[in-house]
């Protein structure tokens, strides 16, 4: 009767694995906890950027900033920002379409070109001492080498080529 | 009509990236992401990973990466946290990440940082009691 035994125990195994697989699907192992910490942080210590900025060389009325990824997002809200504090903003736009939201803001110049273009680029960063680079791919492989990859790094190359002092990239 | 296709795709896919609901998870963050989600972004995460590490190792630009949390609409609250610790999700408004941005310009103290940005404001009471109590070093910009 022994292997009526290891007949049942063999079974019962492939069950669990089977199940186990059923949970988790995508890897076939237990996948990695998403860590979902929250500060517990009191008000004190949160930041309140609704109150003046510091003086800084980087953000000046005579230096403009250029944003790049500025057709909607996180983008287009650092352009109006800047814009509402009266720093004079460059941005690269792909597309006609967000035009008309852009051209309503004042001391924002708008060009039209790809963020991978290094003479687009070039041309937006003339004279500019900071950029801001939140771009946009898609989640297709040829769409984010393309805007997330050759768009960045561009934008990387031709500010250190062209003296810019400050870059931020909005990645996430 | 595959003109029209491929830009009703493109628009399609692009929609699906902005209104993601979770963090995109480049860098360290990676590991804040499920596997399936880790899967689904493999691409953007790979591009946007090497331009950073352009970014930082072939120029001496003054540079900050700025990781916001999982990005919402809606009017801005004021309140952000910004953090080093890079496994922190939490939500944050456009706006407020946006003002953050502006902020971050004109810190000298970000220069070569890496940072996280969320508010503790958008999440309630439950939640943060599910949530893991980690204590959060705030970092002051």
């Amino acid at each position: 009767m022994w292997w009526l035994l290891v007949l049942v125990l063999v079974l019962a195994s492939l069950t669990v694995s089977s199940a186990w697989k059923l949970v988790y699907p995508a890897t076939g192992l237990r996948s990695i906890p998403a860590h979902r910490y929250m500060a517990t942080s009191s008000a004190a210590e949160t930041i309140t950027t609704a109150s003046s900025l510091p003086a800084s060389k980087y953000l000046q009325p005579s230096k403009p900033v250029f944003v790049c990824g500025g057709r909607n997002g996180v983008g287009f809200n650092v352009i109006q920002e800047l814009s509402r504090r009266g720093i004079p903003v460059r941005t690269l736009i792909r597309r006609h379409e967000s035009l008309p939201a852009l051209a309503k803001l004042p001391n924002v110049e708008v060009f039209i070109g790809e963020a991978s273009d290094p003479q687009a680029v070039q041309r937006c960063l003339e004279h500019c001492v900071t950029a801001v680079a939140a771009l946009c791919g898609g989640l297709e492989v040829d769409e984010s080498e393309k805007v997330d990859y050759a768009g960045n790094s561009n934008i990387v190359e031709q500010a250190g080529i062209l003296g810019v002092e400050r870059i931020l990239l909005v990645t996430g | 009509v595959s003109m029209f296709s491929l830009t009703h795709l493109h628009s399609l896919a692009f929609h699906h990236l902005y209104s993601l609901d979770h963090r995109i998870g480049c860098g360290d963050t990676f590991s804040a992401l499920s596997a399936a989600k880790q899967l689904q972004l493999k691409s953007v995460i790979a591009a946007r990973n090497k331009a950073e590490r352009d970014l930082k190792m072939y120029t001496n630009l003054d540079w900050t990466i700025v990781r916001p949390g999982t990005l919402k609409n809606g009017p801005a609250t004021g309140n952000v946290t910004v953090t080093r610790d890079l496994h922190v999700d939490g939500d944050i408004r456009r706006e407020d990440a946006a003002q953050a941005v502006v902020r971050l310009i004109a810190s000298t103290r970000a220069i070569h940082q890496e940072v996280s940005l969320f508010d503790p404001s958008l999440h309630d009471k439950k939640d943060k009691e599910e949530a893991h109590h980690a204590e959060t070093t705030v970092f002051a910009i």
